[in-house]
């Protein structure tokens, strides 16, 4: 519609500017092959290097094309000058006699278990291992089967490498080490699956039913046993899958794969049936319905109804926000640099404006009348952004004049005097609201792709999201629709209302109200005694350098918490910290609690899980910085990182109070005076506040010696005057601002870009930065030497930023 | 049928109608702030170097946000057109994928 001409012949030029880059990244790479070094450093440096000098230089100008050159070949001449190069592997003797007896060995074992086999289950089920085990037990069984047959081949394939000059065969340092420790494995293994399918001679195991059990620990224990049976059955069905898929025509493959869907389906019914269960058990529950489910579930009616709206609002966050989010991206990534240049200044401008009013609504701003225009529906855009400016958004009257639906909506929707209720509530959802769930549709959404693969992305899309909300309200459990029933374990979580904590919306910002509201004695600027919660800092502070001139640019960086876990990524769970921390335990990879057996362990566990819910400061302990924050012990994120040090004490033996005092009264050995010297270590924010919270000041800046920097109590606005539009622009040019977490898509651009993030504004999508960081960054941030140069100014992370030599700001 | 894309109101078929005000609002600040972002890349890309030149001069002088924004529609005939055709992309694809099977 707008495109002209120009435009099009641009977006050629840029197509084929594309397509020389890509054949350049081709060309090195092969280069690289043939010289024979890794392919997981060639893989590093394409993506970490060459990738990005790519997407910097667009090549248009002949200077342009030469300074790219140069770039490349230097970072070419450091990877030859560094990388490793594949090692020649080289044979080793496998003796002969001991491979023989290993096969020999395993051949025995597999004829054993196959007999034993033959003897599970009864009737139609006898003989079929797959069919009788479940759970543990059929992955334990499996996992045997297929370490026999890899064993197998690699036995085979050694033997297969012909003679050794010293008489055994030939067999690399590395396949001698893989075939002994599966040798051992196997014998372990074996004992164990025998005992298994002893258990299920001549019988069949217990049924499962998938209502929910009124005892909830037994509740519990039942889903993990559906839920570990369903993924054992798709991880067969997925195995025989590959099996298909690499011999289609394979009848026996075939046959294999029907009822390995057929079992995967029946396991995948069962659990979408129990999480259907334990959803109205748990909506009714809240709802305060009658005590036994069936009396709950008499009213459940009316709350299908709001859930599945709700459901849509997901999706469309999901399968339309989401790929709107990425096209962003792309983009982004597209532009050229001074088209980035001016996106950037232009968007600076606009959420300029947002933050401005920040104070009065923080949401406020175009992107809310622009998403009013979006749903509400409005002919004319521009004419309803004219007329709906940004300052009426904060006027805190509805008396914005607007026709139609979309007036109607934004009236009620923002002018309507709620300004401190939406600060509150956004502020939670914004920290709660996700679609942790849909991550898992679209994960099943791409496992049966292939079932869509001639229906264009849309409609596949649309049939995925149907088949969801129908599994949701647990109407039909076609192929179809239980195809993604998995998915509701988390919808369970996500649809729970968000709690909004009962606080007062925070007014602008001052140092002085941000103490008052997060402590009771607020201690003097001057107390710079960093008081840090976690005892793992403790130990890992780094030594205070020396205080000569901070020469080199440097982050210094406060290493993770110790005992800190990750939600796995794969994740289908609801009690996630729980389990996180128990497949961690079962792992060894807890300290502190090895003593346990598995009952103790899971009885404390729910003790402390009891005890931890709602409680605030164990959130926050639990909080990993750079991790999206611990808000709710029962809503966890994938992939997140938390500190379970606080499970760990409290199963230990420490009291609530001890854990909670314990950890923030832990003294850390930075003091005013380490602070005030050259390249500062490493003040993590909590610090920076702690630092201002202490009420037992054990050093101060009055102990530092007097020639040492001082920190000054320096507001933003003395700073900026301070500094020329140059030097603000040089100072962080020249900083090595690269670990600011959510700011790091806008380092360098300018110190107003570092200040706006300060204050709370909504820098990158939609992460928001601490309001309480704007008391670190005003009062503290700025440490000075002798002559009042900046030495370091902290990031918003309470990292210390260390300039380039002394003050070229001119203060 | 763009016009009529543009003027339909989705809030119901999308289930947005049972969220509560603080829902709603956050969502629609989500798809908002998206593609006004969009917008704004797709309007850096698209104007001529002279009219760039021209934009940063203006943006120098620290406009407020209603006035730019005032600004670029009056002055950035393509912004407007830019901002529809987001919005119509993003209504379709929502339509497309949940219009049928929620609400």
């Amino acid at each position: 519609m707008y495109m002209s001409e120009d435009f099009v012949k641009k977006d050629e030029s840029r197509s084929q500017e594309e397509q020389e880059k890509q054949e350049i990244i081709s060309t090195v790479t092969a280069s690289l092959r043939e010289g024979g070094y890794e392919e997981e450093s060639i893989t590093h440096l394409i993506t970490e290097e060459i990738q990005p000098l790519c997407d910097k230089y667009s090549l248009e100008s002949d200077t342009d094309v030469a300074i790219f050159n140069d770039q490349l070949k230097k970072i070419i001449a450091n990877f030859e000058a560094s990388a490793a190069v594949k090692e020649e592997e080289e044979y080793e003797s496998f003796d002969t006699a001991t491979v023989e007896e290993m096969k020999t060995k395993a051949q025995e074992m597999k004829e054993a278990y196959k007999e034993m086999a033959a003897e599970v289950g009864e009737d139609e089920t006898k003989g079929k291992p797959t069919k009788v085990l479940r759970g543990e037990d059929l992955r334990a069984y499996r996992g045997f089967v297929q370490l026999l047959g890899k064993f197998a081949q690699r036995t085979e394939r050694v033997s297969n490498q012909g003679s050794h000059a010293e008489g055994g065969y030939n067999a690399t340092k590395r396949e001698i080490e893989q075939v002994t420790s599966a040798y051992t494995t196997i014998q372990e293994r074996a004992a164990t699956v025998a005992g298994i399918l002893e258990a299920y001679k001549g019988k069949n195991p217990e049924p499962i039913t998938p209502e929910p059990d009124p005892d909830r620990d037994m509740e519990y224990q039942k889903r993990l046993v559906i839920r570990a049976d369903w993924q054992a059955k798709k991880q067969i069905y997925e195995d025989v899958l590959k099996k298909f898929e690499a011999a289609p025509k394979d009848a026996e493959v075939l046959e294999e794969l029907s009822e390995a869907e057929a079992i995967y389906r029946e396991a995948r019914g069962l659990y979408s049936q129990s999480l259907e269960y334990a959803f109205k058990d748990r909506a009714l529950r809240k709802r305060g319905g009658g005590e036994s489910f069936e009396d709950r579930a008499d009213a459940i009616n009316d709350g299908d109804v709001v859930m599945e709206e709700k459901l849509g609002s997901l999706l469309a966050e999901r399968f339309v926000l989401e790929p709107t989010n990425q096209k962003l991206a792309a983009e982004k990534a597209s532009l050229t640099n001074q088209e980035r240049g001016t996106f950037e200044n232009l968007f600076e401008k606009v959420r300029d404006g947002m933050d401005r009013h920040r104070g009065k609504i923080k949401i406020a701003g175009y992107g809310v009348l622009i998403g009013v225009a979006v749903f509400g529906g409005v002919a004319a855009i521009a004419t309803f952004l004219v007329t709906k400016k940004i300052a009426a958004l904060s006027a805190g009257v509805g008396a914005v004049a607007g026709g139609g639906a979309a007036g109607f909506l934004y009236q009620k929707l923002v002018a309507n005097g709620t300004e401190k209720k939406l600060e509150k509530a956004v502020s939670a959802l914004e920290n709660t609201f996700s679609t942790k769930a849909l991550d898992d549709m679209e994960a099943d959404y791409y496992t049966n792709a292939k079932k869509f693969a001639n229906a264009d992305r849309n409609k596949r899309r649309a049939v995925t999201g149907g088949a969801v909300t129908g599994a949701f309200l647990g109407l039909a459990f076609s192929p179809d629709v239980t195809e993604c029933a998995e998915a509701l374990d988390d919808a369970l979580e996500q649809l729970t209302p968000v709690p909004v904590p009962n606080i007062e919306m925070p007014e602008p910002v001052s140092p002085e109200t941000q103490m008052d509201t997060s402590v009771d004695t607020p201690a003097p600027a001057e107390s710079l005694v960093p008081e840090v919660p976690a005892p793992e800092m403790v130990e890992s502070l780094p030594e205070v350098p020396a205080p000569e001139a901070p020469a080199v640019m440097e982050i210094v960086r406060t290493p993770a918490p110790e005992q800190v876990f990750s939600i796995p990524d794969g994740y289908e769970g609801t009690d996630t910290i729980e389990e996180t921390l128990h497949e961690a335990w079962k792992s060894g990879r807890v300290v502190g609690l090895e003593g346990m057996t598995n009952q103790q362990f899971l009885d404390s566990l729910r003790e402390a899980t009891t005890l931890f819910r709602d409680n605030e400061k164990i959130l926050e302990l639990m909080s990993v910085d750079g991790q999206r924050p611990l808000s709710d012990i029962d809503l966890v994120f994938k992939g997140s990182e938390y500190n379970f040090q606080p499970y760990i004490d409290y199963m230990n033996g420490a009291s609530i109070s001890e854990i909670e005092t314990g950890m923030s009264e832990t003294s850390v050995p930075v003091s005013a005076e380490a602070l005030t010297e050259g390249p500062s270590p490493v003040v993590q924010t909590e610090e920076v506040i702690d630092m201002r919270q202490s009420d037992e000041p054990s050093a101060t800046a009055d102990s530092a010696p007097q020639m040492r920097p001082e920190i000054h109590a320096t507001s933003k606005d003395e700073i900026l005057a301070m500094l020329s539009s140059e030097d603000r622009l040089s100072l962080f040019e020249n900083s090595s601002i690269k670990n600011l977490g959510p700011l790091s898509g806008y380092a360098g651009s300018n110190l107003g870009y570092l200040f706006h993030a300060a204050e709370g504004a909504s820098l990158k999508g939609l992460e928001v930065i601490d309001l309480r960081l704007t008391d670190a960054l005003e009062i503290k941030n700025f440490q000075y030497g002798p002559n009042g140069e900046i030495l370091n100014i902290f990031d918003i992370r309470g990292n210390a930023i260390i300039l380039p030599g002394p003050a070229t700001s001119g203060v | 049928m763009s016009q009529a894309i543009l003027e339909k109101n989705i809030i119901k078929t999308l289930g947005l109608n049972t969220l509560s005000d603080e829902e709603q609002i956050l969502f629609f600040q989500k798809v908002g702030a998206t593609i006004l972002e969009l917008s704004l890349v797709k309007l850096a890309k698209q104007i001529s170097g002279e009219q760039r030149t021209s934009l940063e001069y203006y943006l120098a002088t620290n406009p407020e946000p209603d006035v730019l924004m005032d600004h670029l529609l009056g002055n950035y005939s393509v912004f407007e057109n830019i901002l529809e055709e987001e919005i119509i992309a993003f209504k379709e694809d929502a339509l497309a994928v949940l219009g049928e099977k929620v609400g």
